[in-house]
């Protein structure tokens, strides 16, 4: 018999998602007005960068992927959050 | 012979603006995003070996980009002030004139939402993914990313101070809802 150790408690997966219900006074639930102007605005300010397109750097990086080596590629390509690169940084603080 | 499909980088190219528009929601600025989409793009070029054939490739570079984001936040949190209202710069064009000041004040809003709650509300809100794909991206259960999206609009809610409309009653929420809520009238 043991199957009474299930690992479920406090702890869960689900733990987080419990955590929603607020403990707030105010309205648990916003109206139907503001979901809507919510979700119109986050959307045309989400398209504004959408529609915007591919800017030409990354036509031109794909390219470069297809007929180069990724070394190559990445080796020239170095923006900020490139992990490729080691660079110690750290002079103490 | 390392050369995969071109049809893998027309996929990925297809990507790109939706892409961007999720790292500026991280960032809240744009050269910063176009460096993130560009890491993501080389990491998932040199790991297509992991993408499965016939899956979402869209979902994939998302969560690339976020696992990116997130290693490089926790380096740089110190050194950068979270939800500044930068967000509100980085985009010069306004829809119109009319509903800039309140397009400002909802991106400022969106730039003070707490990190996860944000991503949250962009995926399922913005970019279109289910909340179970939105959960794959960010490595969680499914009832987390529902509840950071309730927590995100109520909190967007609150930020912006349009809870106050409640106040008008059923009537206004009809036409708001009749009218798809954006249309004018003379």
């Amino acid at each position: 018999m043991n199957d009474h150790n299930k690992p479920t408690g406090p702890k869960g997966p689900m733990a987080g998602a419990m955590q929603g219900a607020t403990p707030h006074k105010r309205k648990s639930s916003l109206n139907r007005e503001t979901q809507i102007k919510i979700g119109s605005q986050l959307q045309i300010t989400y398209n504004e960068v959408v529609n915007q397109g591919v800017p030409d750097r990354f036509v031109q990086l794909l390219h470069r992927l297809e007929t180069e080596s990724i070394e190559d590629v990445a080796g020239a390509h170095s923006g900020e959050f490139a992990g490729a690169k080691e660079s110690p940084d750290d002079k103490g603080s | 012979m390392s050369s995969p499909n071109p049809s893998v980088s027309e996929a990925m190219l297809r990507s790109v603006p939706s892409l961007r528009a999720f790292a500026i929601s991280l960032c809240g600025n744009v050269d910063r995003a176009d460096d993130l989409v560009q890491e993501t793009l080389l990491r998932a070029w040199a790991n297509l070996n992991s993408f499965e054939p016939g899956t979402n490739m869209s979902a994939w570079l998302f969560t690339i980009l976020r696992n990116l984001f997130r290693s490089e936040y926790r380096k740089r949190r110190r050194e950068v002030a979270d939800g500044d209202g930068s967000y509100a710069e980085t985009l010069k064009t306004q829809p119109e004139q009319a509903s800039r000041v309140e397009f400002e004040e909802f991106r400022t809003a969106l730039a003070k939402l707490p990190q996860d709650q944000r991503e949250a509300l962009v995926l399922v809100g913005a970019s279109g993914f289910s909340y179970e794909e939105a959960a794959g991206i960010c490595g969680c259960a499914v009832g987390t990313i529902k509840s950071r999206v309730n927590r995100a609009r109520t909190r967007l809610a609150e930020l912006m101070s349009i809870e106050s409309i409640d106040d008008f009653g059923p009537d206004r929420e009809l036409k708001a809802v009749l009218s798809g809520g954006g249309g004018s009238n003379g």
